[in-house]
């Protein structure tokens, strides 16, 4: 009941004085408000950064014979020797050469163009005119009889299919790569309308004699009976098997691929979790398989669940340059053309890429590789997210130590105001605590609206900071939190007005006009 | 004069209390001029690099698929037509360009072999589309695009990089590398057979011209290539014709004074009477792979900034003129029996609320001289701090100090408004206090 009278005695001192009152509210509000999104935003901004940061891909190192153009500072950089291709055995050698790394492992983006592929009319015709038998795949023409090269431009092998749609790229046979039939053969490129130029040498056809060429089987090879995926296309990746530990992935279903079978060159498949279960209609791809540019993948195994972009995509073992050199005849530039390594702590990342272009430069020599950290992009994107927090954190701060020195002034002012009233109370036989209790409600009253009026604009100012990074959106837990904080400031800076009014003796104040 | 003399006098009755309350409306101020600064700024900043001339967008012979990516048609649908189409058919366009990627990363020079970050094909609009300024040497022509003239545009930077300067560049030859044959039976024959096949599939680029480097902001928004080549140039020569629909899939536009939605509608009109209703378009602003995030990014982040900081700014101003009003509650307190035999004596209450004003407007004034002051000093350190929360700007692009004088006018007078309005509250209600009343006080 005594609560109830302060209380209404508070709400009436305060309706004594709409416009002051509202004032004061709104001080409040704005910086309760202010406050409350810059301690969401300083929130979800420190576990934003650190998930980002605590990714696996962003502990790794990247050595690679290219830039990654989108990172290149300058237009330009020279470059090491063409024909440099790094494989499996410098991951080895780099390995031992830095003690921070933890994984070693081939990455390339790719991908798998599933189904029997219509081969280019005039490399049907040619391959059938020489051995009596349908031609393989475009990229892996030849036979004894009549030698095709089929080259392609040197950075195709890079981009690969998962760029295909980019910059309407046109697929290799319609690209700048050129289909030459050096036996001398008119070769018409894949739209079967345009001859393309053709060139005759006996040297070049003795170079590519049917003793190099034995192992190239120019048969189709047809598409598995049975259940057929309902994809056309899968992106992927080649990798060795070190990268799923180095990303912390596992099998769910089937196994992973081991050394032997990127040695063997296997055409095995792990899928993702989500791939896994949409590839065939029945949800069930273990140990089937897929025809994808002439080969048989057999489907090993299938990834547990990442909630990342690994469910959607198909991982194969990388192939060796040497591989791909005795089936393609032609090598072309960027094969294996990256390593990756991670190491044990983000904190070595420096240390372990010195000791890696170390090494790379003593073995290839100067500027022969890139080597890049992932890291570092990321690290920046953080640290602008920090530089944006630090803004609105300190002027929200600012706002909040500035309303309560205010409310403090304010609520001063008011207790000096109302001496009288308080000497009455006193005189009529209120305690000093009910006293104090009737001037601090005051206060919590006023912060009490103000900081509910603060939560809205603390929606609106998360809303539009979500806008700009993407991310601190109102957090139940952090709004409570920055409103409670505010609020008890504000609260703390009345303590000292209401009880200089509760100390008032009630003689003084009475005697005060 | 009277007035300010007695308001300095108020003021340094409490000169704690005084020297809080204007610095904490100073800083507001400061805050708010510095906000209004920067955010005026950055806009011009984005108008200046990425709207100079116009609104540049991408229309492409193409479709979105599901997950957002760029999907080209086939068999492709434009042909050499497209631009005119659209340059007559677009409402302000001024000027079109083929724009087409190239697998070229790696250029052979005397130096040695350079990985070049970019390399595009383009028609002979492409530097009046993005607005690029030719330093020296001559552009791509009509002529050379219709002939696949090898004549490579460099960008100022690269040019240095490659062979010193912009001047010793021009004539310069640049080559493809071959593609890397690998081929067993000796060294001899294999060197052979490059040799035969080199001129044929890689002939040199000579450079005829150098163009002013763009942006970082630019170059990253609109994807802008560092080597310059005619679109014809990129394909095999022999190909040209029958590759035309790809050379034409991408066409940057120029267009002056229209939205995206608008130029979209008249984009897919003019190729719609051109190559039929069933012509694939999508239009977007950003880069020839489809992306936009660089343009959207400098954009929105220019935008919500400047929103969020102005209104915090706005915060600051509007909390620390809470302390005019605590000044003027007191003063008015302390001034209730004066105000009423002022009154008494004939004393208007226009007169009573025009002093009061005057004196909150006086010492918001004080308080707005701090807050400039506060500005222009922290200006340089302030900037320091933001700068890098916009991907692709430095401190130099925003030239000097980023304080304008509009932004400082603006923020002396939502001072002057926000605290006159704060300070004159309080006089209200002595005014309404009846004159008895308030003698007796």
């Amino acid at each position: 009941m005594i609560l109830r009278e302060d209380l209404r005695m508070s709400v009436r001192a305060l309706l004594g004085r709409p416009a002051e009152s509202l004032l004061l509210s709104l001080g409040v509000a704005l910086a309760v408000g202010a406050t409350a999104a810059g301690v969401t935003l300083a929130g979800t901004t420190r576990a934003h950064s650190e998930a980002l940061l605590a990714s696996p891909r962003y502990r790794e190192i990247v050595v690679s014979t290219r830039a990654e153009t989108s990172t290149m500072a300058l237009p330009a950089r020279m470059r090491g020797p063409a024909d440099l291709v790094l494989g499996v055995d410098d991951l080895e050698r780099a390995r031992s050469v830095a003690p921070s790394i933890q994984h070693a492992y081939l990455s390339n983006p790719t991908g798998f163009l599933l189904g029997e592929i219509p081969l280019p009319s005039g490399l049907a015709k040619s391959a059938a005119g020489a051995a009596g038998a349908p031609a393989a795949s475009a990229r892996t023409a030849g036979t004894a009889g009549s030698v095709q090269v089929f080259v392609m431009p040197a950075a195709s092998a890079t981009s690969g299919p998962a760029d295909a749609t980019k910059l309407g790229s046109v697929s290799q046979a319609e690209s700048a790569g050129a289909a030459i039939d050096v036996a001398g053969t008119a070769l018409t490129a894949d739209t079967g309308t345009k001859e393309l130029p053709a060139v005759s040498d006996d040297g070049v056809k003795q170079l590519l004699s049917a003793k190099d060429l034995a192992g190239f089987s120019p048969s189709l090879v047809s598409a598995p009976d049975g259940p057929q995926p309902q994809l056309e296309y899968l992106h992927g990746m080649e990798v060795t098997p070190e990268f799923f530990a180095a990303r912390g992935l596992t099998a769910a279903a089937g196994s992973l691929f081991a050394d032997a079978d990127v040695r063997r060159g296997e055409p095995v498949l792990v899928l993702g979790s989500q791939l896994g279960a949409t590839l065939f209609e029945d949800g069930s791809a273990l140990d089937r398989q897929v025809l994808s540019m002439n080969r048989l993948y057999r489907i090993v195994g299938v990834l547990a669940p990442t909630g990342t972009e690994v469910d959607e995509h198909a991982f194969a073992p990388a192939p060796q340059a040497a591989d791909r050199i005795k089936e393609f005849a032609i090598k072309t530039a960027g094969t294996n053309t990256s390593l990756r390594f991670t190491v044990t702590d983000p904190a070595h990342l420096d240390e372990a890429r010195a000791q890696l272009a170390g090494h790379f430069a003593a073995g290839y020599g100067e500027g022969a590789v890139s080597i890049g950290i992932p890291r570092a992009e990321a690290q920046s994107t953080a640290d602008r997210y920090r530089r944006l927090v630090t803004i609105i954190l300190f002027l929200a701060l600012s706002a909040l130590t500035i309303a309560a020195v205010n409310m403090t002034n304010i609520f001063y002012g008011r207790a000096v105001r109302r001496q009288r009233s308080a000497g009455i109370l006193k005189a009529v036989g209120a305690s000093m605590p009910q006293v104090f209790a009737v001037f601090f409600l005051e206060a919590l009253i006023v912060g009490a609206v103000g900081g509910a009026a603060g939560l809205g604009l603390a929606a609106l100012l998360s809303r539009l900071i979500e806008q700009t990074i993407g991310f601190g959106a109102l957090h139940a837990g952090l709004v409570i939190g920055g409103v409670a904080a505010a609020w008890t400031l504000v609260a703390a800076c009345n303590v000292l007005p209401a009880a200089a009014a509760a100390r008032i003796p009630a003689a003084d104040a009475i005697r005060y006009e | 004069m009277r007035t300010l003399r007695s308001v300095l006098g108020s003021l340094a009755r409490s000169p704690f209390k005084s020297s809080i309350t204007l610095a904490t409306v100073g800083l507001g101020v400061g805050v708010l001029i510095f906000a209004l600064s920067i955010s005026t700024a950055f806009n011009r900043l984005i108008a200046e690099n990425l709207e100079r001339n116009g609104r540049v967008v991408m229309v492409a012979n193409a479709r979105w698929d599901e997950a957002g990516a760029l999907e080209s048609v086939k068999p492709f649908q434009f042909d050499g037509r497209a631009p005119d189409a659209l340059l007559h058919g677009v409402v302000g366009a001024r000027a079109a360009s083929p724009v087409t990627a190239t697998s070229w990363t790696d250029f052979d020079t005397q130096q040695g072999t350079y990985q070049i970050r970019s390399v595009l094909g383009v028609g002979e609009s492409y530097l009046d589309v993005m607005g690029l300024d030719l330093v020296i040497g001559s552009p791509i022509t009509a002529a050379a695009m219709a002939a696949g003239e090898r004549h490579a545009l460099l960008s100022a930077t690269l040019a240095e990089i490659l062979f010193g300067s912009p001047v010793e560049a021009v004539g310069q030859t640049v080559r493809p590398p071959m593609p890397d044959v690998s081929i067993q039976g000796g060294e001899e024959l294999q060197g052979a057979v490059v040799a035969m096949l080199r001129d044929l599939l890689s002939p040199p680029i000579t450079v005829g011209g150098v163009f002013a480097d763009p942006s970082e902001l630019q170059r990253r928004a609109y994807g802008i290539a560092d080597m310059l080549v005619p679109a014809t140039a990129t394909v095999p020569g022999q190909a040209v014709d029958f590759m035309e629909g790809f050379l034409m899939s991408h066409i940057a536009l120029l267009v002056d004074g229209s939205g995206l939605d608008t130029i979209e509608s008249q984009a897919r009109a003019a190729l719609a009477q051109q190559y039929g209703d069933d012509v694939a378009v999508v239009v977007w602003e950003g880069q020839p792979s489809g992306g936009s995030a660089d343009l959207e990014e400098a954009r929105s982040t220019v935008r919500t900034f400047s929103l969020v900081v102005n209104l915090l700014g706005f915060v600051l101003l509007v909390t620390g003129c809470v302390g005019i009003l605590s000044i003027m509650l007191v003063e008015v307190l302390g001034r209730t029996r004066q105000i009423a035999i002022a009154r008494a004596f004939g004393a208007t209450k226009g007169a009573m609320l025009r002093e009061f004003v005057a004196r909150s407007l006086i010492m918001v004034g004080l308080a707005a001289v701090i807050g400039v002051a506060l500005s222009l000093f922290l200006s340089d350190p302030l900037t320091d701090l933001v700068v890098p929360i916009f991907r692709g700007v430095t401190q130099a692009d925003l030239g000097g100090s980023v304080i304008s004088p509009a932004a400082m006018l603006l923020g002396i007078a939502a001072a002057l408004g926000v605290g006159g309005l704060m300070g004159v509250l309080p006089v209200f209600s002595a005014l309404a206090t009846p004159i008895a009343e308030g003698i007796r006080d």
